[in-house]
């Protein structure tokens, strides 16, 4: 397989590896939570860009994905 | 012409250049959203839409429902409005068929972006989308190559100049009276004093080549993070790599500062007035300023957020007046038709249009809402259910194309020697003293009075 692709399919696979198992690891640490659980109540969005998004009317999730 | 600036002069002999399309679909998109507001009141909300949240099932993303709609059709509906909003332009530039279909390309790489952004983790560590749609963009572009048919697509600087355009909606100039004089203080005079010493800095002392990545670095740091990045980035016609290196070190000091703030404030001993105020108007990003005030308090959130949102109206002042000074000093046109020019025809003939669409809106929307209440509903309900929606998808997308089209080895240059770090801890370290010592001063003495009469405990 040429490199580039190669490389390709390592980046992709950093991602998912990333997203799908580390991210949620550090989301259930104690310290991550700390963190999160208060924001998320307040309806706080700490990736907003401008002020008409800091306070997240973004849709209801699924309960037992959030852990509630 | 370097072929990598963010913007060019608008002196194309073209039938319409990018900024005008941009001021004109821009206009056309917010002045819909406003018949759409007046006819249908809330009945929008979430017809256009983004994906949502998720733990550990990306899935869960798309599993919402938003009024009555559900974040599939939300997000549908949000790409394909936008689809058909750039017809014309396409239509026009004589590549309809091979846009429309490298513009879904770019669309479904936002739609993972999105997502992506909307891990939990990311999401409250205020890693925005435009990270990860610059990361996957370049993930391609520098692996296995923008394919042919993605090439058709719009160019990142348009879509950019359409967001900006729409962003004008949000700038609202009455909002800068909100906290009175105090957050004017704050906001309005610290920031500029911090921009202009950063860019004096990075360009006298450091040395550092070019002005346009000194001005963004400087902007997104002085200002609020990446939209200010974005919006001044374009008005001084920065190169794509300068953009991506100014909102990576932006983001990246913002998710340490937002953390780390809070904690010094309370080991020194500030109150939450005075440390509200110093959060707002010191960490870049808006939404991690309200992380940052909320760990300190319901007060001092506040406070943070609104000094935050002066400084979120600024970026339509600052944005036209680097515009102007660049016109001036830096860019030089079309060589050919200078002599032929007054000076005011030259500066005209630089500037870049799309910067009067931006206010043109600001204007509209700051006049709406001030003037009578059912106007201010009127605008917000425009923002909330159609216009920052689509901004937000629009610059998703122009990062994703842009990092597509940006090549890593061009960055080794902007990295030279470390000077742009060495820019932004200075300028922060500035900015981080100056506020400080204004938040003390305004909110902590000054006003003290008056702003625990309006926010009593």
């Amino acid at each position: 397989m040429p490199q580039r692709c190669m490389i390709f399919v390592i980046g992709v696979t950093a991602i998912l590896f990333l997203w799908l198992i580390v991210l949620p690891t550090i989301g259930r640490s104690d310290t991550a939570r700390r963190w999160i659980a208060p924001l998320r109540k307040k309806g706080i969005d700490p990736s907003a860009m401008f002020y008409t998004e800091v306070f997240d009317n973004s849709p209801v999730q699924d309960d037992a994905d959030m852990g509630i | 012409m370097e072929p990598n600036r963010l913007s060019r002069p608008s002196v194309e002999k073209r039938f319409l250049s990018e900024d005008y399309w941009a001021v004109i679909l821009g206009i056309f998109i917010v002045a819909s959203a406003m018949i759409l507001s007046a006819g249908a009141g809330n009945d929008l909300v979430g017809w256009i839409n983004k994906p949502g949240e998720w733990v550990s099932s990306p899935a869960s993303s798309f599993a919402g429902v938003k009024g009555s709609v559900t974040v599939v059709t939300g997000t549908a509906v949000a790409i394909t409005v936008l689809g058909l909003v750039l017809v014309p332009h396409l239509f026009v530039k004589r590549q309809l068929f091979r846009g429309l279909i490298g513009y879904s390309g770019i669309a479904l790489l936002a739609v993972v972006a999105m997502v992506m952004s909307g891990q939990e983790v990311i999401k409250y560590y205020n890693l925005e989308y435009v990270l990860w749609a610059l990361l996957l963009g370049a993930l391609i572009g520098n692996t296995i190559g923008l394919p042919a048919w993605l090439m058709a697509a719009p160019s990142g600087e348009f879509l950019i100049k359409l967001g900006l355009v729409l962003l004008g909606m949000e700038v609202l100039m009455g909002k800068l009276v909100v906290l009175g004089l105090p957050g004017i203080l704050v906001a309005w005079v610290v920031t500029p004093i911090v921009l202009i010493s950063t860019f004096w800095f990075g360009t006298r002392v450091l040395g550092i080549q070019s002005p346009s990545l000194v001005m963004t670095i400087a902007a997104d740091m002085s200002v609020c993070g990446v939209s200010a990045a974005i919006a001044t980035g374009a008005a001084c016609r920065a190169k794509k790599e300068e953009l991506t290196l100014a909102i990576s070190l932006s983001l990246a000091f913002t998710a340490v500062m937002m953390v780390v703030m809070p904690v010094a404030i309370r080991f020194l001993g500030i109150d939450d007035i005075v440390g509200g105020a110093w959060l707002g108007g010191t960490i870049d990003s808006t939404g991690a300023v309200a992380a940052a005030g909320a760990a300190l308090g319901d007060r001092a959130l506040k406070i943070a957020t609104t000094v935050k949102m002066i400084q979120n109206i600024l970026i339509g002042v600052i944005a036209f007046a680097v515009s102007i000074y660049w016109a001036y000093r830096f860019d030089h046109g079309d060589e050919a038709s200078q002599d032929k020019r007054s000076f005011f025809g030259e500066i005209w003939a630089r500037f870049p249009k799309f910067v009067l669409g931006f206010l043109a809106v600001s204007i509209l929307a700051s006049v709406l809402d001030a003037t009578s209440e059912a106007g201010a509903v009127l605008v917000k309900q425009a923002i909330d259910m159609v216009t920052k929606e689509l901004r937000g998808w629009l610059f998703c997308m122009a990062f994703v194309r842009i990092g597509l089209d940006m090549r890593l080895e061009t960055l080794a240059p902007a990295l030279k020697g470390g000077k742009p770090m060495i820019l932004y801890v200075v300028g922060q370290a500035l900015n981080i003293a100056l506020t400080g010592a204004m938040a003390s001063l305004v909110f902590g003495w000054w006003f003290r009075e008056a702003i625990e009469q309006w926010l009593p405990k």
